[in-house]
């Protein structure tokens, strides 16, 4: 049987992990993942505009619809302010950090 | 008190609220003067359409263009204060005195009405209630 040293491959390229130094982060990035999440929470906000508007013209005679809606938009919003309160939490705790 | 003004009504969906509410308080009090005259003679039933007006009004989405000079023509936006429901008289005979109210749809209408205008104020309150959160910011 003929073993060479050179068939056995770093560990590495079987995992197919990349090489040190070159980690590179795929995905979304934070900031991208908070801009989306914004946009969603704004677009939550305009779809409950919408149905309200449908509601009170008689477009839309169903008011459970227009409620859902505007709970989405409403618990969306909260969230949102909750999430802001804990990274400004987060922030003044650091800056409170003695050094 | 232009400012909280702002904050409630900047947009165009809370001002089609408190004018569906006006339309809808004045389409039941109409419904309530055709009952109260349901046995008048020669009384003829009135009633209220507005929700064509609101309908025309919410079908497109103007566009909301800033101003930067007092010469900019601004997108024609909606007079919400001038507008004004249909009112329809029903000028048929009816019954043998002249008087041609139904009752039965008059009440139809009136708890309709009464429906609708729940139901704007409820979705009103809960509207306010997201800017309220934005206002108070509890923790």
């Amino acid at each position: 049987m003929n073993l060479r040293v050179d068939s056995f491959k770093p560990l590495g390229e079987h995992l197919k992990l990349p090489a040190p130094g070159e980690q590179k982060v795929s995905g979304q990035s934070f900031g991208d993942v908070l801009k989306d999440s914004l946009q969603e929470v704004n677009d939550l906000q305009i779809n409950a505009d919408r149905a309200v508007e449908d509601l009170a013209s008689g477009r839309n005679k169903n008011i459970h619809e227009t409620m859902i809606n505007i709970s989405k938009a409403d618990l969306a919003f909260r969230m949102t302010l909750q999430i802001r309160n804990k990274a400004i939490e987060a922030y003044q705790e650091i800056m409170r950090t003695n050094i | 008190m232009s400012f909280i003004n702002n904050l409630l009504f900047s947009d165009r969906a809370p001002k089609v609220v408190k004018k569906s509410l006006d339309f809808n308080s004045q389409k039941a009090a109409m419904t309530a003067a055709n009952i109260a005259n349901a046995e008048t003679p020669r009384y003829k039933a009135k009633s209220v359409e507005f929700e064509s007006i609101l309908q025309s009004v919410t079908s497109t989405d103007f566009l909301q263009i800033k101003a930067t000079h007092s010469k900019h023509i601004s997108p024609q936006q909606p007079d919400f204060n001038s507008m004004e429901p249909e009112l329809t008289i029903d000028f048929s005979q009816g019954r043998i005195d002249g008087n041609n109210v139904d009752l039965d749809k008059e009440v139809t209408t009136l708890s309709e009405t009464k429906i609708a205008y729940d139901a704007a104020i409820t979705v009103m309150t809960k509207r306010g209630g997201i800017i309220r959160a934005a206002v108070t910011e509890t923790r």
